[in-house]
């Protein structure tokens, strides 16, 4: 009788849980300032709204 | 007059921040607009689907079950009290009444459900009741036999199977000259739709009989109705038969296959030239259950009980010796679950019910004098017919000395038989015949261990192995009372059951043992959260261990077992619940609920149980329910070096609207983020996190959402846009509160997708993005465009804007100063968008503003029904003060 037989393995269907290959993905973990969060697509950029110069600077 | 350089018109809201610091250009609000990259273009209105409400109440879930193999669709919604309805008509017509009919009913506590589609199989998951599973509309039966006797371990019968299920009317299955017919379905069913090839003419009557559970045999069907009978002839026209839904029906194995199996017993023999083109069955929404995947599965171990000796002998499970076994003794085996069905492989070992050899002149007795005497033959078949040391053999011989003699076998080889001394006479050369009758041992009993004692569940036929003469299933009535013990001080536990014969086996046989086991669902759990489809497999989550993801079989998703199922555990240990599980390109994400502030974010790559790898996204983040989560591929992000194409999900959260790629998450809402900061009054209302959603809208290249914002809110009152080209935000305000959103397939018309919306608490689902008005009411659709000094006074001396022209209408221009959210009376601009001259396609005005302040808001507002406005660009002639004090 082997090792297995005399310990057989009865957990359950229900109980089982499937072991997992841990998956090393690279990651890259950065802390960004939140109003820059949206660069995800591209900075925005703001109309680009010209204000003429006063007349005392020119 | 100076010239003012025109922006084209784009930007983000931005509600996070204060008015005046938004940067110069930015936008304060963008309401009820679209951005057109550049322009703003107001949305469209909404239509109701159905006429009359039901009952003010809120769909929290709409769905389209739209099948892959046919034509077939059904839309549902979830109503707030649990029920289920489905849309009388399919969009985009409009129902005259009410939006349809319960196909499920009430079920208090229902969250917002899951939805999902595999084999074109409708599963459905609300938190309030089992998972449940439709299969549509007349549905392909997975087999069909005609003939056999229906019992597990069939070897009769003709299949028909592929003659009924190919769509082609010129292959049939005959069912002629039969009165058994069998048919599997993946789904229990409650009728089954039969298309004639050539009708049946005998005078026969049917009765329907499925599999029950509590007796693990056939049981006849009630409120039978078959409407296939004509003029007292059954399967003489196409028609269903149909039957109430058993309550203690269950899949069985029959031809070799696993499934809801039905049998069918006509009252005569069917005309010869009968059959079947073909079978499809219907049923409603059903719980699911647990189908054996129809792999057999090894018992334990077992023992043998001498009764002799008083004592057990422990075997493996695939070599039970079972040789001498006499009356009295037992065979125990153990099952890690309890059985339907025991298979008893005797090998190449049979109990051995008879042995005869006749020779041919070649049969020679020898008389051993004072030692044994012996048979001999020159074919050397003495061990291949059967004969065993310990037999009581007959030997005839007409007109010889050994005539009748009844002996004991001592020894056997291929070519002697020896027996006791004394009872041969020496004669060579004989065609005598050499015979031993043995017994038909009988299946004595069949017991199952039930807690305190064994309990009998032999049934009428539950040995089909003819006493071990070959390999076959015992099949017990069920004992669902059965119960796991340490039998015997085995050392652990499982369920144990015992057979004894009421005679002696013979002395060399073997036996292997395999069990078909009874998966009940209800161990997995009684009440269903969430479901999702991905490669292949279906993915369960319950109330009972809620961490947990249960994994169909490939193909199938009612098979919760045998090697090919598995269970995943999401996040790092914590028992919140998995509310969403979606595919996410090759993979799968798995949301849990946030509580106590954490939640998780799950992924999972690869595609059967050896192959499944886990990585944790977050185990902070978590989400709100199961219609808070969009996933999209080939959306285009880029950053200042580069751009990417990625398959990306957006969920809600207490702490935000968050994207992963699937490697890592990330904050969007920063531009809104006031809505999840606990300090503003407009946050996010604890308590209703199941009324608010986020789903994709095709039709405007957006995510949209829907949120329950303040204190006192109850349904949806804030619904931001992302806009997925550049990431902006827009809000709409609705006149109809919507709780959910839906992507739906057309059945007629130009245009192949649709919107719709499910009403937040007037018992409406809305066709969105059509018309001019929401229903009625008009779309108030504005821009709030923030000019900043950046604390210098500025002049505003004159603005300039383009829009498309349209057939009528204006576009109101109203200013407020640094940062006020009232607008100044005066000035004030009314300005057309009917073209100057008939066929502009746009209209242009420029008019002399003459403000001053270092903040302005530029409100450029259309608020009439039945109209559109589409902005393109504007201008500003926007000069610094000389004094700036």
């Amino acid at each position: 009788m082997t090792e297995e037989v005399k310990k057989p393995d009865t957990r359950r269907w229900f109980e089982k849980v499937t072991p997992c290959k841990n998956l090393n993905l690279e990651r890259e973990v950065k802390f960004v300032d939140l109003s820059e969060i949206n660069k995800a697509w591209g900075k925005k950029k703001n109309m680009d709204i010209p204000i003429e110069k006063a007349d005392d600077e020119e | 007059m100076s010239i003012i350089p025109i922006v084209p018109l784009q930007g983000s809201t931005i509600t996070s921040k204060e008015k005046i610091s938004i940067s110069h250009g930015g936008f304060s609000m963008i309401q009820n607009y679209d951005p057109r990259f550049p322009g703003f273009e107001q949305r469209k209105g909404c239509a109701k689907h159905h006429t009359v409400a039901d009952a003010s109440l809120e769909t929290m879930t709409l769905w389209q079950f739209n099948k892959g193999s046919k034509t077939e669709r059904h839309l549902y919604r979830q109503l707030v009290d649990g029920s289920v309805q489905e849309a009388t008509d399919n969009p985009p017509t409009v129902t005259t009444g009410a939006y349809g009919s319960d196909v499920l009913a009430a079920a208090s506590g229902a969250l917002p459900a899951a939805w999902s589609n595999m084999n074109d199989l409708a599963i459905f998951s609300d938190g309030a009741r089992q998972h449940q599973i439709y299969g549509g509309t007349d549905r392909k039966v997975g087999a069909f036999f005609v003939g056999g006797i229906g019992t597990i371990g069939e070897s009769d019968g003709v299949d028909g199977t592929r003659n009924v299920t190919d769509d082609d009317a010129s292959t049939t299955a005959t069912v002629g000259s039969n009165t058994l017919l069998f048919a599997m379905t993946d789904l229990p069913a409650t009728s089954l739709k039969f298309t004639l090839g050539v009708a049946n003419t005998t005078t026969a009557t049917v009765t329907v009989s499925y599999w029950d559970k509590t007796t693990n045999t056939w049981a006849a069907v009630s409120g039978l109705a078959d409407g296939t009978l004509a003029s007292g002839k059954t399967l003489a026209q196409d028609g269903s038969m149909s039957w109430t839904a058993p309550t203690n029906e269950r899949s069985t194995y029959l031809f070799g296959q696993s499934g809801f199996w039905y049998k069918i017993v006509v009252s005569a023999s069917l005309s010869a030239t009968a059959s079947v083109s073909a079978l499809a069955f219907n049923a409603p929404f059903q719980a699911i259950q647990n189908v054996f995947d129809g792999v057999l599965v090894d018992a334990i171990e077992a023992k043998i009980w001498n009764s002799t000796q008083l004592r057990y002998y422990q075997y493996a499970a695939g070599f039970v010796d079972v040789s001498n076994l006499t009356a009295g003794d037992y065979v125990y085996f153990s099952s890690i679950e309890p059985l339907m069905a025991a298979y008893i492989d005797i090998g190449a070992t049979p109990h051995i019910k008879k042995a005869t050899v006749t020779g041919s002149s070649n049969i020679t007795f020898v008389d051993g004098g004072t030692s044994y005497d012996s048979i001999q033959t020159t074919d050397g078949n003495f061990l291949t017919a059967g004969f065993e040391e310990g037999q009581t053999i007959v030997v005839t011989d007409s007109g010889g000395s050994n005539d009748t003699k009844t002996g004991k076998i001592v020894r056997v080889t291929s070519n002697t038989i020896t027996v006791q001394t004394g009872l041969l006479v020496a004669q060579a050369n004989r065609s005598a015949t050499i015979t031993y009758t043995g017994t038909t041992p009988i299946l004595n009993a069949f017991d199952g261990w039930t807690g305190s004692g064994w309990t009998d569940c032999m049934g009428a036929s539950t040995d089909n192995t003819g006493g071990l003469i070959q390999s076959g299933y015992m099949i017990p009535d069920t004992i669902l009372s059965v119960q796991p013990t340490d039998f015997d001080q085995s050392g652990y536990h499982a369920f144990w059951y015992r057979f004894k014969f009421g005679h002696t086996i013979s002395r060399k046989v073997s036996i292997g043992i395999q069990i078909i086991p009874f998966y009940d669902i209800d161990d997995l759990g009684k009440v269903g959260i969430s479901n999702n489809t991905f490669k292949n497999r279906e993915f369960y989550t319950f109330t009972a261990y809620p961490e947990y993801i249960y994994v169909s079989a490939s193909g199938n998703p009612l098979m919760l077992n045998g090697a090919d199922y598995a269970i995943l555990e999401a996040g790092t240990g914590r028992n919140n619940r998995v509310r969403v599980v979606k595919s996410f390109h090759n993979e799968l994400i798995a949301w849990q609920e946030e509580k106590g502030g954490e939640g998780g974010v799950t992924l999972w790559e690869g595609f059967s149980p050896e192959t499944f790898g886990k990585l944790i996204l977050t185990p902070q983040i978590g989400i709100l329910n199961a219609k808070s989560v969009a996933v999209l591929d080939g959306i285009l992000t880029s950053t200042e070096t580069d751009s990417k194409i990625k398959t990306l999900a957006f969920w809600l959260s207490h702490y935000g609207v968050f994207i992963t790629d699937g490697r890592v998450v990330s904050l969007a809402s920063g531009d809104i983020q006031n809505y999840f900061d606990p300090k503003k009054s407009e946050y996010i209302r604890a308590g209703y996190e199941d009324k608010m959603w986020l789903t994709y809208d095709s039709a405007r290249y957006a995510i949209r959402m829907g949120l329950v914002s303040g204190s006192s809110a109850t349904v949806p009152n804030i619904f931001p846009v992302f806009h997925l080209t550049d990431g902006s935000w827009t809000f709409d305000n609705l006149a109809q509160g919507l709780s959910c959103l839906a992507e739906v397939e057309a059945a007629s018309g130009a245009v192949y997708s649709l919107q719709y919306g499910g009403g937040s608490s007037d018992g409406f689902v809305y066709r969105l993005n059509t018309g001019l008005n929401d229903v009625d009411t008009a779309i108030n659709a504005y821009i709030d465009h923030e000019l900043d000094g950046g604390g210098n006074y500025l002049q505003l001396r004159d603005t300039v804007i383009r829009c498309k022209s349209q057939a009528a209408g204006n576009i109101a221009q109203s200013f407020a100063l640094v940062g006020n959210s009232t607008f100044e009376t005066s000035p004030t601009a009314t300005l057309s968008m009917v073209a100057e001259t008939s066929g502009d396609p746009y209209r242009r005005h420029r008019w002399r503003t003459n403000l001053r302040s270092n903040h302005f808001t530029v409100r450029y507002s259309h608020n009439t029904a039945s109209e559109s406005s589409y902005l393109l660009d504007v201008g500003y002639r926007l000069k610094q003060e000389d004094n700036n004090r």
